[in-house]
């Protein structure tokens, strides 16, 4: 019940009040928000939830955190999960340096502190009401997770590639993800100052905990359909002629048709229109093509794959 | 909350989504939110709340489009939808289950039509109707009236079994099944109660009395003998044929029930119609085994500092040790060699244990496996390429033929394999060890033995029939680390989750 005592931003409340507002104000540092992607955005802020974020790897999961974080002009606190990661990297870790020099310093000072004392039961009661300081918040190093909420003013919080993190890290993650506080052994619980919007994303590498997955929304991103990923190249790339982004886009999509290793995401169509571009075309010609399709794809059986369909790949994105 | 969402989440949940009540609650403070007036904002925050993978987004899809298939949201429209929406789904499950009883099919479709419009639960009590309830006891009194004036052969089971004449005797299992109603059968626990009605309505106990009769006018009588062993096969085809129909019947009483009892029902009787869910169930077991024991691959070994990595870690530290590390013991996982016997009676075991094996492939990486009858071949690459149904089809094809041969089979498994057996190998066998009276090659089996870490036979065969006959598990007994009967999917787990635990 302490989430709805926690103050929530104001400015933060204002801009996502209606998930139209949200889809135009995306659109300003370019990210094209889907009517899904909003809808999963206004939902996530309004029922206080973290949002998991799935799909092909490429189609924007972890931009759509950086959009956030822009839009709402709000810090970006993010977390790289890898496989051995754990809560001294995650969550917070003691200095410990520091907290040896404490004692060092203690036992320097402990005879003026103990020189009049009577007996050992006296300087006994004297260094306890000295006060522990030894695992005080000073000495407390906070790492990702503890910044995101300590931080006075809200942050948007990713959590990237929850997959990759072992089972013990997701089960961490638990206390973190529905009462937005953790508990910290030596200090007591540390509760969010303002809750921040979280984003996890996942490649589905492994399948995540059901406690997880109920502790937060989930959103799945697939690749875009022809006119919303024009529209995406349109706003990274300003000056591209029409025809070249119809026909690129186009080609793209037939691509992502085949049985490939790894389909062409949405940051390779993009640098691939932005080296089509620098090489000055204006629409596609095979032997262009030919020569750029590395850009779009990584592996050697994919591209041979392509090129051999390549004559009827081509026609078909110009026809359209 | 409204009764709208809430019977929309029943709906979820009948086909098989998991909704959570803390994600009830979501979904309704979602529809607050967002209200119902517009569809598509409608189904996309229900989706991202309520469904969380994909497959799980397909059949939510699926299940909005036809709770939501009307123009206006009215209460009073979508509890007709709702009534129609049932009596779909019950005429779905008697399309899927055909009438089980093979040779009446004209005559059972009262049943039949009965099942469909009762109630999927149905209390004990009304499993007889009246109709029914009037001829079962009709029969059995005729019969015991024929026992007591002397012996009456008339009775059509003494009959049939004096003459040994299975179909007869089929016929009379599958006319009594339909008199008791056998098709009401949901729980595994009404198993005796329907195997009793079933042998009383055959007139079990007409032939019981002409035993008697029989062994009081002559103790050594031929005809007595006969019937007694045939009475004893009688029992266990009425308890196979109850196992058979529950595993046809109890499908309404929900998915869940079904899945205990496939995974307590006997490997080599279950219906290829059934395998997919068998898949299914193997993958969910092997999951929850991956997720048991994937977690422990690091051992702490308390109290064994490891005293070159705390130095130096403490080097900021002026040279005082305080940061201490203690040492750590990464866990082998075990290297598995299956051998699984591919003839005839035994490959249905085979099929699960080697699905089993597979799917557990993120914590049993190592897993290499070999298939015989007569001579023995590895299959590991099979596996790895195909999906397991062709994989298991072609092992058969290649393997499946010819008279079983264990010594053969050791002498090839031992000139392929033996190498790289080690002290952390666990070798498992599967077959029934009945070796046509060849040679058992028990010195190979000692080798391999002395060899790996565990050696484990697994028998299909209950222990009583080991060493009768052919069987020279008796003999095998000697050099293996464990053994045991293995017919159902539970021994299987429980056999895999050891090897783990083993070695964590």
């Amino acid at each position: 019940m302490n989430k709805s005592s926690l103050a929530l931003d104001k400015t933060r409340e204002a801009l996502l009040s209606s998930i139209d507002q949200i889809l135009t104000g995306f659109g300003q540092p370019g990210y094209i928000a889907t009517e899904q992607i909003a809808t999963a955005v206004y939902v996530a802020h309004h029922l206080q939830k973290p949002i998991l974020v799935e799909g092909p790897a490429g189609v924007g999961k972890t931009e759509l955190a950086k959009c956030v974080a822009g839009y709402l002009k709000q810090d970006l606190v993010r977390l790289q999960c890898y496989e051995g990661l754990d809560e001294a990297k995650a969550l917070y870790e003691w200095k410990y340096g520091k907290q040896l020099l404490y004692t060092q310093m203690l036992k320097e000072k402990l005879g003026d502190i103990l020189h009049d004392a009577q007996g050992l039961d006296e300087s006994m009661q004297r260094l306890h009401a000295f006060g522990d300081v030894f695992y005080a918040k000073e000495f407390l190093e906070p790492r990702p997770l503890l910044q995101a909420l300590t931080s006075e003013e809200g942050v948007v919080l990713l959590i990237d590639e929850i997959d990759k993190a072992d089972y013990e890290f997701e089960s961490l993650l638990l206390e973190l993800l529905s009462d937005y506080q953790v508990t910290v052994p030596e200090l007591g619980t540390v509760t969010a100052n303002t809750i921040p919007i979280v984003f996890l994303t996942s490649n589905s590498t492994r399948e995540l905990s059901d406690a997880l997955k109920r502790r937060c929304i989930h959103l799945y991103i697939s690749f875009p359909d022809a006119e919303l990923e024009r529209r995406i190249v349109v706003s990274r790339i300003p000056d591209i002629p029409e025809k070249l982004n119809k026909e690129l886009v186009a080609f793209v999509q037939k691509i992502r048709e085949l049985d490939l290793k790894k389909a062409p995401s949405v940051s390779e169509t993009i640098d691939w229109a932005r080296t089509l571009l620098l090489l000055h075309a204006d629409c596609l010609d095979r032997e262009m093509v030919e020569s750029t399709l590395n850009i779009l794809l990584k592996f050697r059986d994919d591209i041979e794959q392509v090129e051999t369909e390549l004559p009827s790949l081509l026609s078909a994105a110009v026809k359209v | 909350m409204d009764r709208l969402l809430i019977d929309f989440i029943h709906t979820l949940r009948k086909s098989e989504l998991r909704v959570s009540t803390a994600e009830t609650i979501d979904a309704a403070n979602a529809v607050a939110l967002v209200d119902y007036e517009k569809r598509q904002l409608l189904h996309d925050s229900l989706a991202i709340v309520l469904a969380k993978t994909e497959e799980d987004k397909q059949r939510f899809n699926e299940c909005f489009e036809r709770f939501f298939s009307f123009d206006h949201f009215g209460a009073s429209d979508y509890g007709d939808i709702l009534a129609n929406d049932s009596v779909n789904s019950l005429l779905d499950q008697s399309e899927q289950f055909p009438v089980a009883y093979g040779d009446g099919s004209g005559d059972d479709g009262e049943g039949q039509g009965d099942g469909e419009g009762e109630p999927a639960l149905e209390s004990l009590s009304g499993d007889l109707s009246p109709s029914e309830n009037g001829r079962a006891p009709e029969v059995v009194a005729t019969e015991s009236d024929g026992a007591t004036t002397g012996l009456d052969l008339s009775s059509p089971l003494l009959q049939a079994l004096l003459t040994a004449d299975e179909v007869a005797i089929a016929l009379q299992v599958t006319k009594a099944a339909r008199v008791i109603g056998l098709d009401k059968i949901q729980y595994s626990t009404q198993r005796a109660l329907y195997s009793y009605r079933l042998l009383q309505a055959l007139g079990i106990q007409s032939v019981t009395d002409a035993i008697k009769i029989l062994n009081r006018a002559d103790p050594t009588s031929e005809k007595a003998k006969h019937l007694q062993t045939a009475v004893l096969r009688l029992r266990q085809q009425a308890a196979d044929f109850v196992e058979d129909q529950l595993l046809l019947y109890s499908d309404a009483a929900g998915k869940q029930l079904r899945e205990d009892i496939l995974k307590q029902a006997n490997l080599s009787r279950i219906e290829q119609r059934y395998f997919e869910t068998m898949q299914e169930l193997v993958r969910k077991m092997a999951k929850a085994l991956v997720a048991r024991h994937s977690r422990r691959r690091r051992v702490k070994r308390r109290g064994q500092l490891d005293v070159a990595k705390t130095i130096r870690r403490n080097i900021n530290n002026q040279g005082v040790l305080f940061d201490t590390h203690w040492k750590t013991k990464k866990k082998d996982r075990p290297n598995i060699f299956a051998i699984c016997d591919v003839s005839g009676s035994v490959s249905a075991y085979a099929k699960f244990l080697l699905l089993f094996l597979y799917s557990l492939s993120d914590v049993l990486p190592k897993t290499r496996s070999f298939a015989f009858s007569s001579n023995l071949g590895e299959v590991t690459d099979l596996f790895q390429q195909y999906p397991v149904e062709q994989a298991i089809e072609s092992v058969n094809k290649q393997w499946g033929l010819g008279s079983t041969s264990y010594g053969d089979a050791f002498k090839d498994f031992s000139s392929l394999a033996m190498d790289d057996i080690r002290s952390n190998s666990t070798v498992i066998i599967l077959g029934d060890g009945r070796n046509n009276g060849g040679n058992p090659e028990l010195p190979i089996l000692r080798d391999i033995y002395h060899r790996c870490r565990h050696l484990i036979w697994l028998n299909p065969e209950p222990k009583s029939f080991w060493g009768t006959g052919d069987s020279e598990m008796r003999r095998y007994l000697s050099c293996v680390h464990y053994a045991d009967t293995c017919q159902t999917l539970q021994h299987l787990e429980s056999i895999i989750s050891n090897i783990l635990r083993s070695t964590d």
